[in-house]
């Protein structure tokens, strides 16, 4: 059975775990608190002593620029702890904000401490999530840098497909994304009429439609090829390797999907 | 707030008929250079084919309110070389 706990589901994509380890984590998250969407959660210069692990909901990492521009760094869904770095670096070098309403976890740093120091596999695991966070901001600047507007979004669109497999939040090529246009342009560095133009093209080229929040992939390899997109840099473990470190095997995120 | 159309003409013309909502002319205007060199930057190729770039912003009656041209020349005797 996979796991409920959207962290553990995240983790056993990207690491074994044993039960132990599950049941660790499980305890860690038992402190909720909701959000109202739009709102922010932890501003640049926060000195935050809890992490935030997203249990329900869609939000983002941005940064505003004296004139008011914003530039979104990553979005995030059920099982991202957006903010692991407050725990080691303290001091919020961006902000963080819902998009949709949400409910996060809230894991104090004395407990994450506790908790990296009895199990080393967890920390590793962790590590890893984070490395695999930052390969991820290394795909966006490739996209935001050198990608024409039409791959951009369809590179988007497949990342956000795949991470929301790898947490049971997708299906069939079928996903609630309840992100717009705008913030899909301060994601990717283009006007919001051109996102529009890129999102029409998608569409009229038979690979993707967008309904009411809803993503239905029509064509993934074409999307896939549109966007340039290869899923190596989120470093999934393959369908086939045991999910848990005692050996079981867990249904909900494999890559053969795609 | 008014709703702005932004139609492409480029080759293979782009007619806006969704429009975006933004709050006044100025932004209008500020968008239209963003999408512009957006578009253009994706686009050397196209351009080079010869067809005229355009960009229109025009209201909900469907009066262009301003344009955004772009054109690329090679002068003829460099052409012919």
């Amino acid at each position: 059975m996979a796991s409920n706990n959207p962290l553990i589901r995240k983790l056993q994509g990207l690491f074994p775990l044993t039960p132990e380890e599950e049941r660790v984590l499980e305890h860690a998250c038992n402190r909720t608190v909701r959000f109202g969407a739009d709102e922010d959660v932890v501003v640049e210069g926060d000195r935050p002593s809890d992490c935030n692990l997203l249990l329900e909901g869609l939000a983002c990492r941005y940064k505003l620029l004296p004139d008011g521009k914003r530039q979104i760094m990553s979005f995030h869904r059920a099982g991202d702890i957006f903010d692991s770095q407050s725990f080691i670096l303290e001091v919020m070098d961006h902000s963080i904000a819902t998009l949709t309403p949400c409910t996060l976890a809230l894991i104090p740093h004395k407990v994450m401490l506790e908790i990296t120091e009895a199990h080393p596999r967890i920390a590793r695991a962790l590590w890893k999530d984070t490395l695999v966070d930052a390969a991820i901001f290394r795909e966006w600047m490739t996209s935001i840098g050198r990608r024409p507007a039409y791959a951009r979004v369809a590179h988007l669109v497949c990342e956000e497909y795949v991470r929301s497999l790898a947490v049971g939040l997708a299906k069939d090529h079928v996903f609630e994304w309840p992100v717009t246009q705008a913030e899909i342009g301060d994601a990717l560095g283009l006007s919001f009429v051109h996102v529009n133009r890129s999102l029409k093209e998608l569409r009229e080229h038979g690979l993707v439609t967008f309904k009411s929040g809803r993503v239905i992939i029509k064509d993934w390899d074409g999307l896939a090829a549109a966007g340039q997109f290869d899923p190596a840099y989120l470093h999934l473990r393959p369908a086939d390797e045991p999910t848990r470190a005692s050996g079981e095997r867990t249904d909900g995120h494999s890559l053969t999907a795609l | 707030m008014p709703r702005y159309y932004f139609h492409v003409h480029d080759g293979y013309s782009s007619i806006d008929n969704e429009g975006t909502e933004l709050p006044s002319l100025n932004a209008a205007r500020e968008e239209a250079v963003q999408t512009a060199a957006g578009i253009l930057r994706d686009s050397s190729q196209k351009l080079w084919a010869g067809e005229p770039w355009r960009l229109e912003v025009a209201d909900g009656a469907g009066d262009v309110l301003l344009t955004v041209n772009f054109s690329v020349q090679i002068p003829a005797v460099v052409a012919a070389s």
